[in-house]
């Protein structure tokens, strides 16, 4: 089964806001984990669960200059900057790591930011695939490959 | 400390596009404390190319490992398995570590992840500049000091250029302060203006660079 987008949260906002979502599409979309505040969160761990097959990053935060420890959520949004400009580099899609801000009330908001995240990451997986079925037909050096070649 | 910033990643992929089976070696003392190629910055390029790779279809094995220093040879036997079971090593030390990685384990091919930038200090949060240009000969008695070497761009000795204004330095004036305002500064903060007026003679710059690689020895250490 294809794993699910994995949400970082933090247990004053984020975390709050997606237990009180009802939606069981959104609900079996993620697998959440809670963190302290979001700005415990590491460049390495984003890379490591996309390594790991996570076809998603999620990170959801406080909104700005509403962190309880004053500045955490700034420094998780630096953090995924920093993430998405080494998956840039890389040459990699860079959407697949997101952070978004919400309070502890809002459930509608982060139902609405899975929604999309799972759209724009389906519209990615589709694209790859079909790059990758034209690279089936034709390979490197013309020669037929795949179904239907001869053998 | 020596500090380091990561180079490019296409250039690091690049190097090691041919490999098949790859050691990541960190340094756990300069780079690690300016965070360039410490064991975290292992696990983020480790985990970086393993995804650039899975991208384009190339295969390679990658392993991660950290030894306390590279330009000390006693911190290798750690990984002496690893570095052999690999086809090159991607050193995240300075450039003394990598060379030096290469001189430990002959016939191995070391390649540099990060590009070595100066003997600096960490000035704030994320914020590393440079204080001392290694010169071998240290003036920083006559300059309250602070160091003209190091902290003028033209390293002048005696005094401003035209292109010190406002305490900044033509070469940036956003970035680089004027290491000739700062010495002054820091002179009549300590009461010592007077001594600026001595004339500085030539300085004997055979004691760094211009005298070729460097070298000292302890007779009193040697076995």
């Amino acid at each position: 089964m294809a794993k699910k987008i994995i949400a970082f949260a933090c247990e004053n906002s984020g975390l709050k806001a997606i237990e009180a979502v009802t939606d069981p599409g959104v609900l079996g979309a993620v697998e959440l984990v809670r963190l302290p505040c979001s700005g415990k969160i590491e460049i390495g761990l984003v890379l490591k669960c996309l390594e790991e097959g996570y076809p998603g990053v999620l990170i959801l935060a406080c909104p700005i200059d509403n962190c309880k420890f004053t500045r955490g959520n700034r420094r998780a949004r630096n953090r995924v900057e920093s993430a998405r400009q080494i998956l840039r580099a890389a040459g990699l899609p860079e959407e697949r790591v997101h952070i978004d801000f919400v309070s502890s009330v809002d459930s509608h908001k982060v139902a609405e930011i899975v929604r999309s995240m799972q759209q724009r990451l389906a519209v990615r997986t589709a694209s790859a695939v079909r790059t990758a079925s034209a690279v089936g037909t034709t390979g490197p050096a013309g020669i037929e490959t795949g179904k239907g070649a001869k053998a | 400390m020596i500090t380091a910033v990561q180079k490019p990643f296409n250039e690091i992929h690049e190097m090691v596009r041919e490999c098949r089976n790859l050691l990541i070696l960190g340094c756990g003392t300069c780079v690690t404390v300016c965070m360039a190629g410490g064991e975290k910055e292992v696990g983020i390029l480790a985990s970086t190319l393993r995804l650039a790779n899975r991208e384009q279809k190339i295969s390679m094995k990658i392993a991660e490992a950290t030894i306390e220093r590279q330009c000390d040879r006693e911190f290798f036997d750690a990984v002496r398995d690893k570095v052999e079971a690999a086809d090159a090593v991607l050193s995240m030390a300075c450039g003394v570590g990598v060379q030096f990685a290469g001189e430990v384990f002959e016939g191995k091919r070391v390649f540099p992840a990060l590009n070595t930038k100066f003997y600096g200090t960490n000035e704030s949060v994320g914020v590393w500049s440079e204080r001392c240009a290694g010169c071998g000969s240290c003036v920083l008695d006559k300059f309250g000091g602070v160091c003209p070497i190091a902290r003028c761009s033209k390293s002048l000795l005696n005094g401003p250029c035209g292109g010190s204004q406002n305490g900044k330095c033509e070469v940036d004036q956003e970035r680089i302060d004027c290491g000739w305002q700062l010495i002054y500064d820091r002179m009549k903060s300590l009461g010592l203006l007077h001594l600026l007026e001595h004339n500085e003679p030539l300085k004997d710059w055979s004691t760094g660079r211009d005298g070729g690689p460097g070298k000292i020895v302890r007779e009193d250490m040697v076995l």
